[in-house]
This record gives C-alpha cells, sequence and structure tokens, in this order.
C-alpha cells in the first residue's frame, strides 16, 4: 500500500479534458518526479491531488493518501490534511506569501492551525524553523516582511513552513525554477537534506529533467495530460522507452554546462505543445513524434512491466545511447 | 491551512490554465461576454432605460412637466397620472422623466470636465514623475481636499444657483479622481516591458502614451466613468435637493424630493418616486461600470 | 578578433541609484565595469538577480547615462545623447527580453507589433511583406499576423519579439534572458533559432543570462558580473576549461546535471524508519 496512490485521475474544466487517467502512486518516504513541458497537466494534477482546483475544474477518480480517499473527502477533512500531513510548495514565493503578514507570523501559522500552538509558542517554533532552512539570523528575518527577503530566501521561508508540522508528504511545484542558478543549488540541496531528515515523501514537479534526476528516486512523464512513462530514475536516464522522455532527456543533456558542443544544433522537440482540447487523437504526442506509425491514432494501452509504465505503440527499443561519459 | 501553502496557484499551474485561456479567449466576441456578465448586463438595460426616457422627455412627456393643475394637486396614482401629481398638480411620471434629462446632462458635462482635465494630467503626471508630475499631483490634493458641496456653494454664492454650477462644482471635484487613476495606470503601463522595448526602437513619449498607455488604460477609464457618472447623479440630486442647482420651476429629482418633503404626511409617495428613479440611475450606472471593470480583469488574465 | 574599433566599449562605467529623493540612500548597480564587445562576437553577460545585469543593458540602448564613465557604440559616446542623436543607435541596436508576454503590448496584434519598430524609426518598406518576411525568419506562419501575443505559447511569443528585433535590420541583437522563462525543449528551439539568426544575419550577440550552460552553447566571451562589479572575462572554452575566480567556479558548478546516480546516492535511515513525532 502506497502512501499516496493517483488512480484513474482526470481533471476536466466543463466537457474539456485537461488530465486524462493519471496512474501514479508515491510510497513513503519515496521521491518522484513529475517532468513534462507547460500544459503537459502536472500542476493541475499537483492541485487536484491538493484539492485546490480553481474555479470551472473538477476532478474525478481516486486519489488515496493513506488509503483514504481524498477527492471523496469532506474540505473540512482536506483541511485537517492539508499542511498538516500533505504540504505544498509554490513556484513564486512571492504570491504565495501573504505580503502584510511577517515572516515568522506566517511560517508559524501552520503549527498554529494544526497543531493548537499559542501565538508565543508557533513564534518561537518559526524561529526553529528558519534556522533550520539554514537563515543566519531567524530571530531578525523572523521579524521581516516578504518583500525585505530575496527570492531564494522567501523559498527557503516556504520550504520552512512545508515542513512545520512534519508532514509525510510534500508537493514541490517547481520550486526552484524562478531562481537563479546558484540560489536554485541551495535551494535543491536544502530541499533534498531536509526531505531527507523528516523522511516525508516528496512529489516535486519540474520541467528539467536534470533537476528532478538530482533529487528523486522515481521519474514519471507527463504529456498532453496523460502518464506517458514512468520508472526509476536510472532506468529513465539510461534506457528512455517513450520518445517524448527520449526527447526531453536529449535536450537536458545537451544543456548542459559540461556539453561542450558549441554553435551545434541542440536537440528540441519539434512544434510546440497545443493547448488544452487541440490534441491529436490517441496518442497526444504522435504529430511532434519523429516515432510515429498508423497505431498511434489510437490511445496507446499503459503498459506495467515490473516498476516501470509505458505508453506507447512504437518506443524507443535499443537505447540509443547519448554519451554519458562526463561523469 | 496555512496563507503559505494555500495562498495562490504557482506558475506552472498558471501555465496549464494559460492553455484554457488560449482555447477560450477565440470566443473573444466582446458583445458575448458581456452578455454573459450579470452586472453589465442589467447595468446596461437600466442606463439604456435611463438615456431612452431623458431622449423621449425631449419631445413627448405624458404630461407638460410644468403645467400647472390646482384641481388635481396632490392626486394619487391613477390611469390619468400614472405616479399621480404634485403640490402644484403636476404630473409626477412626466417630471421624473424630464428630471431625467438634467441627471443625464449634469452628469455627461462634468464627467467630461473631470477627464478632459484629469486624464491629460494623470498622463503628464506619470510621465513626468519629476518637478512637473508632483506639481501635478499637489494641484490635485488641493483639488481633492475642496469637496463638491464647498465648490457648488462658492460657485452659486458667485454666479447663483444654476445647472452650470452644478455640472462646474462637480467637474472639478472630480478631477483629481482620474488624475490619480489616470496616473497610478499609466504608471503601470510605463513601468513595462513592451514600453521599454518601444523607447529602445525610438518611440517618442507622446507616440508611447497614443499607443501603448491609453489603448491599455482604456478600459479601467471607462469603467471609472461609469462609476463616477453614478455619483455624478447622487451629487447632482443632493445640491438641487439643497437649492445649489437647479432652479425651482424646472424639474430634477432631487428638487422633486426636496419639495415633496413638506407634503411627507400627505402623500409619502412622492417622496418615494425621485427618490427610487436615483437609486436606480445611480446602481445602473455603478453596476456598469463594474461590469465593465471585470470584462478587464477577465481579459488581463490572459 | 576583428583589428577594428569594438562594436561596444565600456570605460570605468558606474551606476548607481539615488532611491527616495536625492538626499536619500543610494545603490551601486555598477561599479566600474570596462570590456568591449567585438563586431561579430556573441557576448554573454552572466550574472544573477542583483549583479547590474539588467542595468547594464539599457546603458547599453542607452536608456539610462551611466553616472561615471562612458559608453561607446563604434567609437562613438552614445551615453548622455538625446533621443535625436540616438536615431541611429536606435535602428542598430535591438533587444529581446525575458519574459516576451510583458515585452509584447497585450493590445496589438502580431502585424502591428511588428510593424511598430519600422514605423518609428519611419523604414521605408511594404510592411505587410515585411511583416511575413520576419514571421518566417523566426519560423512563425504569417496567419500570426492577426492574432494577439496572448493567444501563442511561451515559445511562440519569444519568437515574435525576437521577430521584432529583426525588423529595422539592426546590427547588434541584446538579448536579456531570452529562454529563462522557457521550459527546457523550448528553451533548446529558441536557442537553435538565434544561433541561426545570428550567423544569417550577421549579428553582433550581446546574450544576457544566469546560465553557464545556455551561455556555453552560444557565446564566444564571458564576463561575469556579480553585484555590479566585473568578476572575469575571457573566452568561452578558456573560461569553462579553466575558471579563475571563485564565483564563476561556483556559477559552473551550481547548474543542474542529468544524474542517474541519485538511487546509489546513500540515504541513511530513510527506509523502514519510525517517524518521529
Amino acid at each position: 500500500m502506497s502512501l499516496l496512490e493517483v488512480r484513474n485521475l482526470n481533471v476536466s474544466s466543463g466537457a474539456l479534458s485537461l488530465v486524462g487517467d493519471v496512474n501514479f502512486e508515491v510510497d513513503a518516504g519515496e521521491r518522484v518526479g513529475l517532468i513534462g513541458e507547460s500544459g503537459s497537466g502536472k500542476s493541475l494534477t499537483a492541485l487536484a491531488i491538493m484539492g485546490l482546483l480553481g474555479e470551472g475544474l473538477s476532478a474525478s477518480g481516486e486519489v488515496r493518501f493513506d488509503n483514504e480517499d481524498l477527492l471523496a473527502a469532506s474540505e473540512r477533512r482536506r483541511c485537517e490534511l492539508r499542511g498538516s500531513r500533505i504540504a505544498m510548495i509554490f513556484q513564486e514565493p512571492m504570491s504565495a506569501l501573504n505580503p502584510t503578514r511577517r515572516i515568522g507570523d506566517q511560517v508559524g501559522e501552520t503549527l498554529r492551525i494544526h497543531q493548537n500552538f499559542s501565538r508565543r509558542a508557533s513564534e518561537k517554533a518559526a524561529i526553529e524553523l528558519l534556522a533550520r532552512v539554514e537563515f543566519a539570523e531567524p530571530e531578525r528575518y523572523a521579524r521581516m516582511y516578504p518583500h525585505e527577503l530575496s527570492g531564494g530566501q522567501r523559498q527557503r521561508a516556504m520550504i520552512a513552513s512545508a515542513i512545520s508540522c512534519d508532514p509525510e508528504v510534500i508537493l514541490a511545484d517547481e520550486p526552484t525554477t524562478a531562481l537563479d542558478v546558484t540560489v536554485q543549488r541551495r535551494v535543491l540541496d536544502l530541499l533534498d537534506r531536509l526531505v531527507d531528515e523528516e523522511g516525508c515523501a516528496l512529489l516535486l514537479i519540474a520541467h528539467d529533467l536534470a533537476v528532478v534526476s538530482e533529487v528523486c528516486d522515481r521519474v514519471v512523464t507527463m504529456y498532453g495530460g496523460h502518464v506517458v512513462e514512468s520508472g526509476s530514475v536510472a532506468q529513465i536516464i539510461d534506457e528512455p522507452h517513450h520518445p517524448y522522455t527520449k526527447a526531453l532527456l536529449a535536450t537536458s543533456r545537451a544543456l548542459s554546462v559540461t556539453e561542450s558542443a558549441s554553435g551545434a544544433d541542440l536537440p528540441s522537440i519539434p512544434g510546440t505543445v497545443p493547448s488544452a482540447g487541440q490534441f491529436p487523437r490517441g496518442c497526444p504526442f504522435r504529430d511532434r513524434c519523429d516515432r510515429s506509425v498508423e497505431a498511434c491514432v489510437e490511445m496507446p494501452p499503459t503498459l506495467t512491466e515490473d516498476t516501470r509504465t509505458l505508453a506507447c505503440w512504437n518506443p524507443v527499443e535499443r537505447v540509443e545511447r547519448v554519451s554519458d561519459g562526463a561523469r | 491551512m496555512s496563507d503559505l501553502a494555500a495562498g495562490t496557484t504557482g506558475r506552472g499551474a498558471l501555465d496549464d490554465l494559460a492553455a484554457l485561456d488560449a482555447s477560450a479567449a477565440r470566443d473573444t466576441r466582446a458583445w458575448r461576454r458581456w452578455l454573459r456578465n450579470p452586472n453589465s448586463l442589467i447595468g446596461g438595460v437600466i442606463v439604456l432605460l435611463v438615456v431612452a426616457s431623458a431622449l423621449t422627455s425631449l419631445f413627448w412627456t405624458p404630461y407638460n412637466p410644468l403645467a400647472v393643475d390646482p384641481a388635481h394637486a396632490l392626486a394619487g396614482p391613477s390611469l390619468h397620472h400614472l405616479l399621480g401629481t404634485d403640490e402644484y398638480g403636476r404630473d409626477v411620471f412626466s417630471r421624473l422623466m424630464a428630471s431625467s434629462q438634467i441627471a443625464l446632462f449634469v452628469g455627461a458635462l462634468s464627467v467630461l470636465i473631470a477627464t478632459v482635465i484629469g486624464i491629460p494630467a494623470g498622463l503628464l503626471a506619470a510621465q513626468r514623475p519629476g518637478a512637473i508630475g508632483q506639481v501635478v499631483l499637489r494641484l490635485a490634493d488641493i483639488l481633492y481636499g475642496f469637496p463638491a458641496l464647498l465648490a457648488a456653494i462658492v460657485l452659486a454664492a458667485a454666479f447663483g444657483a444654476s445647472k452650470t454650477t452644478v455640472v462646474l462644482a462637480i467637474g472639478i471635484s472630480y478631477i483629481p479622481v482620474f488624475i490619480r487613476v489616470t496616473r497610478s495606470n499609466a504608471l503601470v503601463v510605463l513601468n513595462s516591458e513592451y514600453v521599454l522595448a518601444a523607447r529602445a526602437y525610438g518611440r517618442r513619449p507622446l507616440a508611447i502614451l497614443r499607443r501603448h498607455v491609453v489603448p491599455n488604460i482604456a478600459t479601467t477609464i471607462i469603467a471609472q466613468m461609469s462609476l463616477l457618472f453614478s455619483l455624478t447623479v447622487l451629487a447632482e440630486a443632493a445640491l438641487d435637493f439643497l437649492g445649489l442647482g437647479t432652479a425651482a420651476p424646472a424639474a430634477s429629482w432631487g428638487t422633486m424630493l426636496q419639495s415633496s418633503q413638506n407634503y411627507l404626511g400627505n402623500d409619502a409617495l412622492l417622496t418615494v418616486w425621485p427618490s427610487l428613479a436615483i437609486v436606480i440611475c445611480v446602481l445602473g450606472f455603478s453596476l456598469l461600470g463594474d461590469g465593465i471593470g471585470e470584462l478587464r480583469d477577465a481579459r488581463s488574465r490572459h | 578578433m576583428s583589428g577594428a574599433s569594438p562594436t561596444f566599449d565600456l570605460r570605468g562605467v558606474s551606476k548607481i541609484y539615488q532611491t527616495r529623493g536625492r538626499h536619500g540612500p543610494s545603490v551601486t548597480a555598477l561599479n566600474d565595469i570596462s570590456f568591449t564587445v567585438n563586431e561579430g562576437d556573441s557576448t554573454a553577460i552572466v550574472g544573477e538577480s542583483g549583479s547590474g545585469k539588467s542595468t547594464l543593458s539599457r546603458l547599453l540602448l542607452a536608456l539610462e547615462a551611466p553616472t561615471s564613465g562612458s559608453v561607446r557604440y563604434r567609437d562613438e559616446v552614445i551615453s548622455g545623447r538625446d533621443e535625436r542623436q540616438l536615431r541611429d543607435l536606435r535602428r542598430r541596436v535591438q533587444i529581446v527580453f525575458q519574459v516576451p508576454m510583458s515585452s509584447l503590448d497585450p493590445r496589438m496584434k502580431v502585424h502591428d507589433l511588428l510593424a511598430e519598430p519600422l514605423r518609428a524609426l519611419k523604414i521605408e518598406v511594404d510592411e505587410g511583406e515585411r511583416v511575413r518576411e520576419l514571421l518566417q525568419s523566426v519560423e512563425m506562419p504569417t496567419s500570426a499576423a492577426n492574432r494577439y501575443a496572448h493567444q501563442f505559447s511561451g515559445g511562440q511569443r519569444q519568437r515574435i519579439a525576437i521577430a521584432r528585433a529583426l525588423g529595422p535590420s539592426p546590427e547588434v541583437l541584446i538579448a536579456d534572458e531570452p529562454v529563462s522563462a522557457l521550459d527546457v525543449s523550448v528553451r533548446a528551439q529558441i536557442l537553435n533559432l538565434l544561433t541561426g539568426l545570428v550567423c544569417d544575419y550577421h549579428l553582433t550577440l550581446v546574450f544576457i543570462s544566469h546560465d553557464m550552460a545556455v551561455v556555453r552553447h552560444l557565446c564566444d566571451s564571458i564576463v561575469v558580473l556579480y553585484r555590479g562589479n566585473l568578476v572575469e572575462t575571457g573566452r568561452t572554452e578558456e573560461l569553462f576549461a579553466s575558471p579563475r575566480e571563485d564565483y564563476t567556479k561556483e556559477l559552473l558548478a551550481a547548474a543542474p546535471q542529468i544524474r542517474a546516480a541519485r538511487v546509489a546516492r546513500t540515504r541513511k535511515g530513510r527506509e523502514g524508519e519510525p517517524r518521529s513525532a
């Protein structure tokens, strides 16, 4: 029994299907990376898990957390779980923090809500939490307002708030995408360390396979609202079976500080991600895919083999392995 | 859950939703969204009715709104006089219709005065944040501290009570509102990267105002005009009520309300009709303003 | 490089912003920066938020004047000149910004977005013809001209922004983080496009970025900035092979990389250990 099981999750806006039949699970203490381009439905999947879908969007299927279906649960029950056992970190810490309240107040708020901490106790806990996320002078920063912090500091404050109630799983939606490289490094290392220390599970949403490969145990690739492939990081990196995963991998590999091929054509995926409802029938990736065959007009079934899943009619069989000699 | 976690959906989610918006955007025909928005629909209908009654009253009213008929003074609503008659036997319905002329006239003209001066001044203050901008803002502050009522009393003392007094008083007192709204919205556009890009390819300040700033703030300004129009109707009624505006025999909602006071005991309905007219008209214009504002917000979400 | 005078020549450039009035605290955005950009070269200006790189782009565009020092474009001082004297520069130097959505006026159709620089600079061309050409050069369908920017994806919007910059046939293209707001896969597309355009139109590229991986692919030489100070300059290969300054090394080490070794990394005491309350 996994900690978090997503079963046939569908998200739709009216008649328009945005996320279709998504299946994956996250074991206790496991780190899963959810990757795909903008418009692949990965963020909607995360919001659906949290029960935070916006107006006009509806979810169906099952999101089982510790064997309890969150989609069927009452809003009251979900509020109990959010922040205490399931925490979420957003991409833009500036817009996720309340500009009118002090950092210490906001970091300690989750404790006041879920563990009945007094204001004084939560302030004290917030300072400890800020110290854990590597603030040199936590007392001083606790008194500051979000706008007085840098982007990286705000994101660390968000992480402090997320871990405050010892959650069992943290959902992080592109937590480092808006940050500078050196700041991203620091936040990723911090997240990595804290998830280790807390022993909690992590669902990391990213568009960069490199980020996921550094932090996660398993990868779930999404495209057009569907899971197209999943497997361990080693499996996916060494032997991607889905052409989409392979293409993403090739791009991430080529765009790396260790690749020296200057001026060469970078591998990229032709075309753009269509807008919702504009994906082709059958396999959503087939019009951008260099391996598409006749069968692709039908939706490929998701095949499970040991620890991997794959939905493709014409998978990459032999490993066309790109040089990995850099390391 | 905490603000921290629930505050907003991140950029990632918005990107997914952007795909949604893009498909919805194909249905950009403005009137469709207009009709789907109850505020702008109801507001629009009310405003249309008021305008229609004002236009009609220019050449037709059931009775002459000024015709005195002592024999039928203070008659209640009947088939002959739909809403009854006042203390001089004048037809209330006809007077309400004729009054809408004044309300719209005063409203339109004062909003015009406020915008003709306020918008350019606001643009100037935004474009020149230095000394010139500061001077404009301080002038706006001074005007702001000088309420419409006071302005009207001063003007009425100088030139006598008339429609012109009301128009000038309200118009001038709303200038600072437009300066502020225009300036703050224009500043957002002027600080945008597309204006930076335009400067980089050599667009001059005036051309930037015309091509980028004005089109981008137009909806906000129009929404603001509609909201202020509603306030103008209220202010005009108040000034008339105090005898600082429209002179006695001519019909206006304010003067009707004022004179009906003396007959509250005899015929309370006399007070109800002009009040109702004011409320509906104010409601109509402010709903319309809200609707336009919402329409803008929906668009800016793209 | 070419023996002729450099395209841009910065000497002792500082920019200090006065906040809150004339006597308020000041912020030094750039501190005594000197470097040159050679014709036909692709020069990267690398730095993170607060490094002063965006201020630098405004100085190169003569949208702002340095507090001290001089900025020369082909031997002519451009800092502090008024708009009339900058007519020529406005045509020759164009910019592409980081977030294409905010650099494209939401109220204008693509046709107008692309035609605006031509109109502003009074370049006599058949507008429709030129817009079609520009769209083709960035591999966009010509039908895009009748739509608004918000109807396109991030990558497509950036193509539109690049097309607009190409309109006046510039000599220099300043690209301010043009791909950092884009997905990795789209990033590669746009970089390939830029590489091709730089080559086809013989552009001198000034590429502002914090991403060393991207810079490595596109640029011949690199200028590293940190908090308004120039840290290090050099040819790309040399700088990657042997970075001298700690900050440059940190930038290189920070970039995330594909690692299959994650599973092998030991994470002690995670599995099966009871959660601490």
